[in-house]
């Protein structure tokens, strides 16, 4: 009985890493493709709007 | 068999208290800078762009500004900050005085000044040298470009505007507003107008998660004095919140004397 509580903890204590891992997204094809220019541009209207807000509030 | 069973349960119940507690804690530190990249979205202010780009980033700050090409003629910063009463944040960070009057104008475009921040030692470096602080004052215009005017620190006189900050500043994470006192950040840049038109000037990020690029920053050449106590006394604040120097990726820095 003792091994099958062991057996639970253990799995309950990897099942979050390997669901993160299995759920992390691969990473976005800008890592090595395109021009730091066209990365720069990728940041939305709105997104700008809230990181004026943003450095308004907090260190950026 | 019951004792095994309320131990584990026991020990469960913690492991989920200290995910919990994990979940309230600030979402970067200066310690774990390698991993701020690796923020979750879902961890992150909503409405921002994910964090992916402190580490994936090509165009970062801060910068080494050793290595530069001259400039003739580059648009004049011209600064028109006002004396206004003195807000301060202590935000687990830095300290940071919130602004609401204050512009900053380059060429045709107008920014206004948002905030001015610390850090302990300073994050862009000259030929490697390292300053022991530097103060961002950070603008934007309406439609959300950001440009950011750094100043070094050196150690020599007493900066009686600094001193302000300093005397005010809340220990503990908190905003406050100082009654009966006003500062004008204009006494934190070098006194001409001459030195605060002599800049090194390059793109690129904040920085400080979310890392995000397309700042235009301006550092100033001459560097504002503080007395050696006032320096030691803001690294009780913090000292060591800096990020180290970013790879230019082929970014030029220019130079305007």
């Amino acid at each position: 009985m003792k091994h099958i509580l062991a057996g639970l903890i253990l799995s309950m204590l990897f099942a979050p890493v390997m669901a993160e891992e299995q759920s992390q997204p691969t990473q976005p094809t800008t890592t090595s493709s395109p021009s730091p220019d066209k990365k720069a541009d990728t940041t939305k209207p709105e997104e700008k709007t809230n990181i004026v807000d943003f450095c308004r509030t907090h260190t950026c | 068999m019951n004792s095994l069973l309320k131990k584990t349960i026991f020990a469960l119940s913690c492991m989920a208290t200290s995910v919990t507690f994990a979940a309230d804690a600030p979402h970067w530190t200066y310690d774990e800078q390698n991993v701020w990249g690796e923020i979750p979205s879902s961890l992150t202010p909503p409405g921002l762009p994910p964090y992916t780009e402190c580490g994936l980033g090509q165009k970062q700050s801060p910068v080494d500004l050793g290595s530069t090409k001259l400039v003739a003629s580059t648009n004049a910063l011209k600064m028109q900050y006002l004396a206004e009463p003195l807000v301060i944040s202590n935000n687990g960070h830095t300290l940071k005085v919130n602004t609401t009057t204050g512009s900053l104008n380059i060429g045709n475009e107008q920014y206004s000044l948002l905030q001015y921040h610390i850090h302990a030692p300073s994050e862009h470096v000259l030929n490697g040298k390292t300053y022991p602080a530097e103060i961002h004052f950070v603008h934007s215009t309406p439609d959300g470009k950001l440009a950011v005017v750094g100043v070094f620190i050196e150690e020599g006189k007493v900066n009686p505007e600094f001193q302000k900050i300093l005397a005010h500043s809340p220990n503990q994470v908190q905003d406050v507003t100082v009654q009966g006192v006003t500062i004008n950040p204009i006494n934190l840049l070098p006194s001409s107008s001459i030195d605060r038109n002599k800049f090194f000037l390059y793109s690129g990020s904040l920085t400080t998660p979310p890392c995000t690029e397309g700042v235009n920053w301006y550092v100033l050449k001459k560097p504002i004095q503080l007395s050696k106590t006032q320096i030691s006394t803001f690294e009780t604040f913090y000292s060591d919140n800096a990020r180290p120097n970013q790879p230019l990726n082929g970014r030029q820095v220019l130079e305007k004397q």
